[in-house]
């Protein structure tokens, strides 16, 4: 055998062995508690104390390796700041009502809302556009908690809109790849409504998971974001519950929301939120995420802003065609951008709701 | 001008925009990069002490991420701290002293089989630069470029501490020396 197998062996070994036994949160917790105890020691000890700790400090961290930057990589690439084909759909406030309307031209027959009521709680479309999916969540009712709010489906083509039945706060819902089902949270619970006859289907889920969004991908897997064993986490399982899997979980004191698959189903990007959603002691800073298909190299796109609030989050909606939108209500204004490769691109006009892209004809 | 400089200067810059780019959070470049830095320094040091390497290299960027996070490559950047750190005869004796003050027992992390250690152990006794070669190449499974990009010498010195390593560990494994094609 060569030295290059056997070393590929001994690798693959070493690197499936630390795989196993590493646990990144205990370390990470270790190694807060090694930076605070260094930071203490170097703040009571008298001068003579301090000198030898920074000496010895000095041997054992190298402070004074530079950190050099390596060769620049592929530029940045900017998003173009206008769908081509697709439209992206927002939520307007309009004499009263608040309606749906494309960015470029609006939508038709958009079901219309009355003011009293809280708004579109999500929507999406069919893969052709025709059929329009939407959720509306009930008003906060006098004894606590919130009223059910209603599932629907509106045919584009002819303004047909029927109720598939009611759903619980926040009211999510996700269209299956063929169109013949739409999913959304039922009392805690997933359920899968015909979209034509509204034939209700109560979709298992894990104890201890709450899911407070809910996307499908082309291939059929939903990701949730919510809770599992209260800690933040992506979820996934197949649209009838089965193989439910824990994608990522960070921390207790954290929120994940708004999970949506990228077109081609390698990827899902979602809203994090550093402090729990129901928490208005501190300042929350929100960003945009991404993880791949199976869980591993997240990262951060975009920080979205802050506030101390319940109640207010970013949303986003990933284009057919890789771009991905996000909306942020945390100014005056909701703004609107794309995120691309390693940078924002604002688009034109803003929305004060949940957005969708209805694809293109 | 330092990092947090730069992000405010780049906010004041856009005035009506929410949206500041910030860093990317260390605590995730953390739990993404921490078990390929120990095994990385458990490739290059002793098993007892790799997870320390690895932490004090994380120490290091924790303490500098606004810089840090501000490089194009910054998992070169501690890959090549942990690398350095496993190979310094001082940062080791340290980091052994360190592991047995602790008051608990600590596992050596990553428990291989005798073939797979005596491995390791043989490119331990490598020149240092031929060992974090192997061990960037093998263990993060990169190419030259990279590992020159990430060590920061020049492609043709990769290429000639790889192939002595190789020899070098053929002679004592008794192996031929060549790469064998995928």
């Amino acid at each position: 055998m060569s030295v290059d197998r056997q070393a590929r062996e001994a690798s693959a070994q070493l690197r499936a062995a630390v795989q196993r036994e590493v646990e990144p949160m205990t370390m990470f917790t270790e190694l807060r508690a090694r930076r605070s105890r260094r930071r203490a020691a170097a703040t009571v000890t008298g001068v003579a104390a301090v000198a030898a700790v920074a000496v010895v400090l000095g041997l054992t961290t190298p402070w004074r390796e530079d950190a050099h930057p390596l060769p620049a990589g592929t530029p940045s690439v900017r998003t173009p700041s206008r769908p081509v084909g697709d439209e992206l759909v927002v939520e307007r406030l309009d004499n009263g009502v608040i309606t749906l309307t494309g960015l470029r031209a609006p939508l038709p027959h958009t079901p219309g809302l009355v003011r009293d009521i809280t708004g579109f709680a999500a929507f999406g479309f069919s893969a052709d556009g025709d059929r329009l999916a939407y959720t509306t969540v009930g008003g906060v009712r006098p004894q606590g908690g919130r009223a059910d709010g209603e599932v629907h489906v509106r045919d584009l083509t002819n303004g047909k809109d029927q109720q598939l039945g009611s759903c619980s706060f926040p009211c999510p819902m996700a269209w299956t790849p063929d169109g013949s089902a739409v999913l959304s949270i039922q009392r805690g619970s997933v359920v899968r409504f015909d979209s034509v006859t509204g034939t209700p289907t109560p979709v298992a889920t894990p104890a201890g998971w709450t899911l407070t969004s809910l996307d499908i991908s082309p291939s059929g897997i939903v990701v949730a974001a919510g809770r599992a064993a209260d800690r933040a986490s992506l979820l996934t399982m197949g649209v009838d519950g089965s193989h439910p899997t824990v994608l990522l979980a960070l921390g207790t004191s954290e929120e994940l929301s708004v999970a949506r698959w990228s077109p081609d189903g390698r990827s899902i990007a979602f809203v994090h939120r550093t402090t729990r959603a129901e928490d208005t002691t501190a300042e929350a800073a929100f960003s945009v995420r991404r993880v791949t298909s199976a869980g591993t190299g997240a990262r951060s796109l975009a920080d979205v802003g802050r506030c101390q609030c319940v109640g207010i989050e970013p949303t986003l909606a990933w284009a057919p065609d890789g771009r991905l939108a996000v909306a942020s209500p945390l100014s005056d204004t909701t703004h609107l951008y794309t995120v691309g490769a390693a940078d924002l691109a604002p688009m034109d006009g803003d929305a004060v709701g949940p957005i969708a892209w209805r694809p293109g004809g | 001008v330092n990092a947090n400089a730069r992000h405010e200067a780049a906010a004041q810059a856009r005035p009506s925009s929410p949206f500041v780019q910030e860093a990317r959070p260390f605590e995730e470049f953390y739990r993404t990069e921490l078990a390929g830095l120990v095994a990385l320094a458990r490739g290059l040091c002793s098993p007892a002490i790799a997870e320390d390497i690895a932490q004090e290299a994380m120490l290091v960027a924790y303490r500098r991420w606004p810089d840090v996070s501000e490089l194009d490559h910054p998992e070169a950047w501690v890959r090549r701290t942990t690398a350095n750190m496993a190979v310094s005869q001082l940062r080791r004796k340290l980091a052994e002293i360190r592991a047995m003050r602790r008051s608990r027992d600590v596992e050596p992390v990553g428990r291989l089989s005798q073939d797979h250690e005596s491995f390791w152990a043989m490119v331990r006794t490598l020149p240092h630069r031929q060992a974090q070669v192997v061990a960037l190449y093998y263990l993060y499974d990169m190419s030259v470029a990279d590992v020159a990009a990430t060590l920061e010498v020049s492609e043709g010195s990769v290429k000639v501490h790889l192939s002595r390593a190789r020899e070098s560990l053929a002679r004592r494994l008794g192996a031929s020396s060549g790469q064998e094609q995928p």
